[in-house]
């Protein structure tokens, strides 16, 4: 990431100003482990660090290991929580947000995360998730009804078309509401929400899928009965990867599991993970489903009564 | 009169050259891989030619089942190289009239497609079907089911185009609308239903608040089916959707404004105070104005509209009247069951959203 001097010298003020050096040191802990002043400045143990001179080594450091905007973070959490049962005044913070924001980020005060912002740029990582970091998200995945069937039945160039138009309709759907579409199968995807309320934005891109079909089906489809899907959403901790086939582990199982074995066509099905996050207006949608396992989940299906 | 012509090539066209002089026909050529995506968008048309060159029997006649089923015209079929053995056949599949390689070197005369349509209109009017049994037995069938099937369309859905009284078309979006002049628009009032939820210690501004973001949303959820909010007046207003004669996105439209409730409620757009809204449909002429000028706008047809939607739609209901109805999409067909008439005008209402029990 290429910073300006300007808002390197505004990092190093902030913290020489907010912090002594002993805290310093705490905090920058909270990224790296083992951090330690002395053995990065090179001041022996006997002598004390000067604040500026401390506060300009991390942010050298930090921006050397790509860590900057993490560290933005935390400091905007402290404000909030404090640090160690005690609160801290950080000074110069709200400019500190604003000069990483005018790098193409846009940041959530809610869970004081830094998130790409989605009008410049769009990657899978939203710009912060690590290769091999654990973090909790909320995933997404649909799978086409009866493709063996359709693919047989239909010619290629029409199953190609008509996939391709539910392709990009699940993109704009998905990245409406800032997830990312991790993969794309074929006749299925998995996306993923990071950060904000990723329950909610998951569900509505699962019912917004549902109608959208709805219309598409009534209007557009090319095939002589209804284009169809299903559509799993679970929440758990994720190891975070590039490469799609190396994200796995139990959330990745879970979610597969509920589209595969319990979900019902054109439905969405959720897990309780999920749906306990939701706001009762979209909540009374949703019917609990049987399951096998003891897992409860909950299913939302557009009809159309007397 | 508009005539359609499903055809592999543009060959066909020499056929025409006697209708085509005519300047009350509009004939339009299209290919047979759009017959699917023409039926669905809910076109009509007063013929249908249907060319079978290049179309294997089963085809052919899985076509002209379709077209005849869809009520999108009255069909007819060129067989310029006398293809087809079973001519008989094709007037069990619907059509009204056959042109083999000899009449269609003659070229076909205006006389001959009044006279294929008098006899569709004779062989092919559907008997009024009673209120009680006909009603009855579909709502039965119908009932809270989640799969669209054929039997799902009430049969006597109005899918033929009804007329308009003194059409005036402009286009299907706003490029051909003029400030100050009369069209035909399709017209739909929302309401929100708020004297339920008003109590005696509600702010007024929380529900000035509520209404302005309420408005805000219809206006976003119409604009992309060129509907425009063009009048606002307390807890109700009028959407306008431009008519070309043919076609508006007036129906889906509406249909997307009543599906968009549970969204905003879900991302607090909407709050107690606007939950529930009523919409209803019309098609009518109404001189366009924009500003202030509309306030004071004198309209019988905005009566009517005001009417039908504050006092013939119930709460949360979505009630449309026949002559815009008819050009409802075929896809949409089965969502719609009947209603009581209005001041004369039978109207249609939308079926319920299901919530889970």
């Amino acid at each position: 990431m290429r910073v300006s001097s300007r808002t390197r010298n505004l990092v190093v003020r902030a913290l020489a100003a907010s912090f002594d050096v002993h805290t310093m040191n705490q905090v920058v802990r909270l990224l790296v482990r083992d951090y330690d002043l002395h053995e990065r400045t090179g001041f022996p143990e006997s002598m004390p660090i000067p604040g500026r001179d401390a506060a300009k080594q991390i942010v050298t450091d930090l921006l050397e290991w790509n860590r900057l905007v993490e560290l933005v973070q935390i400091l905007a959490h402290i404000s909030r929580a404090g640090l160690a049962g005690r609160p801290y005044r950080i000074a110069e913070l709200q400019t500190l947000i604003l000069a990483i924001e005018e790098l193409g980020y846009q940041f959530e005060w809610s869970s004081c995360t830094f998130f790409e912002d989605s009008q410049r740029t769009r990657t899978r990582n939203w710009g912060v998730l690590e290769d091999g970091s654990t973090c909790l998200l909320t995933l997404l995945r649909i799978d086409v009804v009866g493709n063996s069937t359709l693919v047989r039945e239909y010619p290629d160039d029409v199953i190609q078309r008509t996939y391709g138009d539910l392709r990009k309709m699940f993109r704009e759907i998905i990245e409406e509401r800032n997830g990312r579409v991790w993969n794309w199968e074929g006749d299925g995807a998995t996306a993923a929400f990071y950060g904000g309320d990723t329950q909610l934005a998951a569900t509505l891109c699962g019912f917004e899928l549902i109608h959208q079909l709805f219309f598409y089906n009534a209007l557009s489809c090319r095939l002589d009965s209804d284009l169809q899907v299903r559509c799993a959403i679970h929440q758990g901790p994720i190891e975070y990867h590039q490469h799609f086939e190396r994200i796995k582990g139990p959330t990745m199982t879970t979610l597969v599991d509920i589209e595969s074995r319990y979900c019902a066509p054109q439905a969405v099905c959720l897990s309780e993970m999920v749906y306990t996050g939701l706001n009762n207006a979209l909540a009374r949608w949703l019917a609990p489903v049987e399951s096998h396992e003891s897992m409860p989940l909950y299913q939302y299906t557009l009809r159309l009564g007397a | 009169m508009r005539i359609v012509v499903f055809a592999p090539d543009e060959s066909t066209r020499d056929i025409f050259r006697s209708v085509d002089r005519k300047g009350t026909v509009t004939l339009e050529y299209m290919h047979h891989d759009d017959i699917r995506t023409w039926v669905k968008s809910g076109h009509s048309a007063d013929m249908l030619y249907l060319d079978v060159r290049e179309l294997p029997a089963r085809d052919c006649s899985r076509l002209l089942k379709r077209l005849a089923g869809s009520g999108s015209g009255a069909i007819a079929v060129i067989d310029i190289d006398n293809e087809i053995d079973d001519v008989g056949r094709l007037y069990f599949d619907g059509v009204c009239d056959y042109l083999n390689a000899h009449l269609c070197d003659e070229g076909l005369k205006p006389s001959r497609v009044e006279a294929a349509l008098r006899y569709h209109h004779q062989v092919h009017h559907q008997p009024e079907i009673s209120e009680e049994s006909g009603h009855k037995g579909y709502e039965e069938r119908t009932k809270k089911t989640g799969t669209r099937s054929r039997s799902d369309i009430p049969p006597d859905f109005p899918s033929i185009a009804r007329a308009i009284p003194r059409l005036i078309p402009s286009s299907r979006d706003w490029s051909g609308v003029c400030e100050g002049e009369e069209y035909t628009f399709g017209l739909l009032y929302v309401g929100i239903d708020l004297d339920d939820a008003v109590r005696k210690d509600t702010r007024p501004e929380l529900v000035r608040d509520s209404i302005e973001a309420f408005r805000s949303a219809v206006s976003e959820a119409s604009s992309p089916y060129n509907g425009k909010l063009w009048f606002w007046k307390e807890q109700a207003g009028v959407v306008l959707f431009p008519f070309d004669g043919v076609n508006s996105d007036a129906v889906t439209g509406t249909i997307q404004l009543a599906l968009r409730g549970m969204f905003w409620q879900a991302e607090t757009r909407t709050n107690y105070l606007t939950e529930q809204y009523r919409l209803a449909l019309h098609v009518g002429n109404i001189v366009f104005q924009q500003g202030g000028r509309r306030e004071t706008l004198v309209s019988d047809t905005i009566n009517y509209l005001f009417h039908l939607g504050s006092m013939h739609a119930g709460p949360g209901e979505f009630i449309a009247t026949e002559p815009i109805l008819s050009r409802c999409p075929e896809g949409f067909r089965h969502c719609f069951v009947p209603h009581d008439s209005f001041k004369g005008v039978k109207t249609w209402r939308m079926r319920r959203i299901l919530r889970p029990e």
